[in-house]
């Protein structure tokens, strides 16, 4: 190090020799999370001088995998409560049900937006799914039954069979997509885990909400 | 628990029920465009670019498909 470095640097150094200590060669050849960077030379030109740094297979990874794992446990542990709750109260369910699908489609008329409806369609049934495998059936129940309308809708309007096939199956795939996101991620955000599915010109107001 | 099943699937079909007679006989175009992408002239639309208002020439300028018949902009 030179002496302007020194310089640069000499409180920083002075604080952690005091309050953290310096780790000799020695001790840190010993340490499973620590590896030593040998000097080389970057392709842009920039020299690297040689340096410790932390392990990417070491501690910090299992501390992720730690946490997604306790993720993933509170996430399975959540859908069997929410289950439990939908199984016992049904009724209860199929109105939360009802009243997420009747505010998803208002949403959707409200934000008026070309190409819009496979978000709505997919989140609709993905806040359903959340509230327990009975919401995730209404959900079906309902989906289906809105599509089967379309079908006929679609004839009634001067579509040809396969034409109204390929819409409906296209709002059931984003139906299905979304139930299996729910029961996934009882947690989860429905913008964040549906972010594939917003068309270009979305408006602000209906993202993270 | 069969009396509240019989009740729930009661409630269901007269909601669809009023939903299938909406959807045919009140036609509702703004709908149908949200849904499908075919659209009808006059509607206002939100698109990839921006509030366009349908009709022949909005709808031509984006390379959409205009139905001069049934005044319909096909958008996709």
């Amino acid at each position: 190090m030179s002496s302007k470095e020194f310089q640069r640097n000499e409180k920083a150094i002075d604080y952690q020799m005091e309050n953290l200590g310096i780790p000799t060669n020695s001790e840190l050849k010993n340490r499973d999370d620590v590896v030593f960077v040998h000097e080389y030379l970057r392709e842009d030109g920039t020299f690297v001088k040689a340096h410790y740094r932390s392990k990417p297979d070491g501690a910090s990874i299992n501390a992720n995998l730690q946490k997604q794992l306790q993720r993933t446990f509170k996430d399975f542990l959540d859908a069997i409560i929410a289950d439990e709750i939908s199984l016992n109260d049904p009724k209860n369910t199929l109105f939360q049900t009802l009243g997420i699908f009747l505010t998803n489609y208002y949403q959707m008329q409200n934000a008026n937006t070309i190409g819009a409806d496979k978000y709505f369609h997919a989140k609709a049934n993905l806040e359903s799914a959340q509230r327990g495998i009975v919401g995730s059936m209404f959900a079906k129940i309902i989906g289906d039954l809105r599509e089967g309308t379309d079908y006929y809708r679609n004839l009634n309007k001067g579509y040809s069979i396969q034409e109204s096939l390929k819409d409906i199956q296209e709002d059931l795939n984003a139906n299905q997509k979304g139930r299996d996101l729910g029961r996934l991620y009882p947690n989860g955000i429905p913008y964040d885990l549906l972010l594939e599915l917003i068309p270009k010109g979305f408006p602000d107001r209906y993202k993270k909400y | 628990m069969a009396k509240i099943f019989t009740i729930l699937f009661l409630i269901l079909l007269s909601i669809f029920a009023s939903l299938f007679v909406f959807y045919l006989h009140l036609d509702n175009d703004k709908d149908i465009c949200l849904d499908n992408g075919t659209c009808k002239e006059g509607l206002m639309i939100n698109t990839q670019y921006g509030f366009i208002r349908i009709n022949k020439e909005s709808c031509l300028k984006y390379n959409w498909f205009w139905d001069d018949k049934t005044k319909y902009c096909i958008i996709h």
